[in-house]
């Protein structure tokens, strides 16, 4: 379905072009979730971006191609590409904090895909609204429907922000470090509602993290990022068990583990 | 306290300004004299009870003369805040969401017309287009352009990296939608504000444009015009100055209260 080949973007802001993602390809299927797991500037973020169509600045140069049913994405009419943006590629961003609009009931939001993509009547809209609430397990969906974000929390409203993502039922969903900004118990039900809504909606997940456990109980198949290049891939179980990559192999060594008191982690 | 004062000065302001607005629009339906008859024998009379603001050295009644000039000097502060905004507010958009080259460009061009005082912007406008009401309207209007667009540039470049401009972008809205629904609703209180000042600024341009000849036309009454008229006489017929000049302040101030709130209000933020 997205099929991602010889991809790499620079910058070209400095002097010197800067290389942030360096000639990665990858493949995802239908109903699959891969996980890019990497470290602070691996080119992770990057690439979910250009997925997105989202990397439209004169001085970034983007070359290879991100072919999504048949069409580049990379070079694609802007007003083609907002017609897949949304509808049928959705993204869920780090911070849901500031990703909402302050000033505009959480239903609008909600709603405002849908919206984007044609739909006028209103009835049809709220109704829509309150299911993509209700389906990303928030209670009492009519009332936050009339809220507005300072009123929630956190986790709420990156739950509010999934609702807006899916609304439409994209096939993709890209999870830019959907779980940065919140705390570890809240993390754990982010996750199982990502699992949930790939299981029932059948929607693809391009789940990027920086955090390998967390891939590890998400993802089927993960790609290992550095420096812009793909160091390893497979699925979870081999990186898990059975890691080639040097690189690899520390990352998964920098994950805390459960010990008994008294013995050290080396 | 500090939000109580704040209050009073509001309303304070608004109440000014209303009684103002009131006085203009009350001349449309009551009116004791037509404010361009003549009347030689009333010539510089003072204030009486047949004439409560006085007479003007052409005998025309100061009082109907104020309401016609408070009405008119209102209506072309209106009208060319509307132009100035609309405006200010497109180039300003442009130039804070998209960056870049169209920045650089438009900002270049703001950059020189900041550097030309407005009103002579405006004395340059007119000796080009001609005398008229609504060319008066036009250079004042465009005069108000370059310090709204700066100023709606600004917030627009500090919204443009807020995430639900992100969010709404990744949804597939157009970067119309996003600027008028998304971001406008978002840079309200500084919209405002910028509407407050510039009417501010353009009564006391369309006063001063009047006062040098250049702005409302004889025998047609506006606030300046009157005030320019007026100054021949200020010893022997102080109140044809004070009256005009008086519903000016009035005006001028209540504005200025009302724009303070907003003001405070954006520094509390």
């Amino acid at each position: 379905m997205l099929c991602v080949n010889h991809l790499t973007i620079e910058f070209h802001d400095h002097s010197l072009p800067e290389t942030a993602v360096d000639d990665i390809s990858f493949t995802l299927k239908e109903g699959e979730i891969l996980g890019i797991v990497g470290e602070s500037g691996s080119g992770k973020s990057m690439t979910a971006l250009a997925v997105a169509g989202l990397l439209n600045r004169g001085d970034i140069k983007k070359s290879g191609e991100i072919l999504w049913e048949g069409k580049n994405l990379l070079f694609v009419d802007r007003s083609e590409l907002r017609n897949i943006q949304g509808k049928d590629i959705a993204i869920v961003f780090q911070d849901p904090l500031t990703g909402l609009n302050p000033l505009r009931k959480i239903g609008w939001q909600v709603e405002e895909a849908l919206r984007v993509h044609g739909e006028r009547d209103k009835m049809k809209l709220r109704e829509a609204a309150i299911k993509a609430l209700a389906d990303v397990k928030l209670p009492e969906p009519e009332k936050i429907y009339q809220m507005y974000p300072h009123e929630l929390s956190g986790g709420m409203r990156q739950r509010v922000m999934i609702a807006a993502a899916m609304i439409c039922k994209p096939k993709l969903l890209i999870a830019d470090e959907p779980t940065t900004a919140l705390d570890v118990t809240i993390q754990a039900q982010i996750i199982e509602l990502l699992r949930e809504i790939n299981q029932t909606a059948d929607t693809a997940i391009l789940f990027i993290s920086h955090d390998l456990s967390l891939v590890k109980q998400l993802a089927e198949r993960v790609l290992v990022m550095k420096d812009g290049k793909i160091a390893e891939e497979g699925t979870v179980e081999k990186i898990f068990q059975n890691p080639s990559a040097m690189y690899t192999k520390e990352l998964i060594a920098a994950i805390p583990a459960m010990l008994p008191k008294g013995v050290k982690n080396e | 306290m500090k939000r109580k004062n704040l209050n009073t000065n509001f309303i304070l302001g608004c109440v000014l300004l209303g009684s103002i607005v009131f006085f203009a629009l009350s001349g449309l339906v009551f009116m004791p004299y037509d404010p361009e008859a003549m009347d030689v024998t009333a010539k510089l009379a003072a204030p009486s009870f047949t004439h409560p603001f006085g007479c003007d050295n052409f005998g025309r009644d100061i009082f109907s003369r104020t309401q016609s000039g408070a009405l008119i000097t209102l209506c072309i502060g209106t009208a060319s805040v509307v132009i100035g905004t609309i405006g200010g507010t497109i180039l300003g958009a442009l130039m804070g969401y998209y960056g870049g080259v169209t920045d650089g460009i438009l900002m270049r061009i703001l950059d020189v017309l900041f550097a030309i005082p407005s009103v002579l912007l405006a004395l340059i406008f007119i000796s080009l287009f001609g005398n008229g009401n609504l060319n008066v309207i036009l250079a004042l209007g465009i005069a108000i352009i370059p310090s709204f667009a700066k100023m709606m540039r600004q917030e627009f470049l500090k919204e443009r990296e807020m995430g639900y401009v992100q969010t709404a972008k990744m949804l597939g809205a157009g970067d119309l939608r996003i600027l008028l629904v998304h971001i406008l609703p978002n840079v309200m209180p500084t919209f405002l504000n910028c509407i407050l000042i510039s009417f501010n600024n353009t009564v006391l341009a369309e006063a001063g444009m009047s006062y040098l000849g250049i702005g409302v036309q004889p025998p047609q009454a506006s606030l300046g015009r009157m005030l320019s008229e007026a100054q021949g006489y200020l010893r022997s017929a102080p109140f044809y100055t004070i009256f005009p000049g008086l519903i000016m302040i009035i005006m001028l101030f209540g504005i200025s209260l009302i724009s303070e709130k907003g003001r405070k209000q954006n520094a509390l933020r």
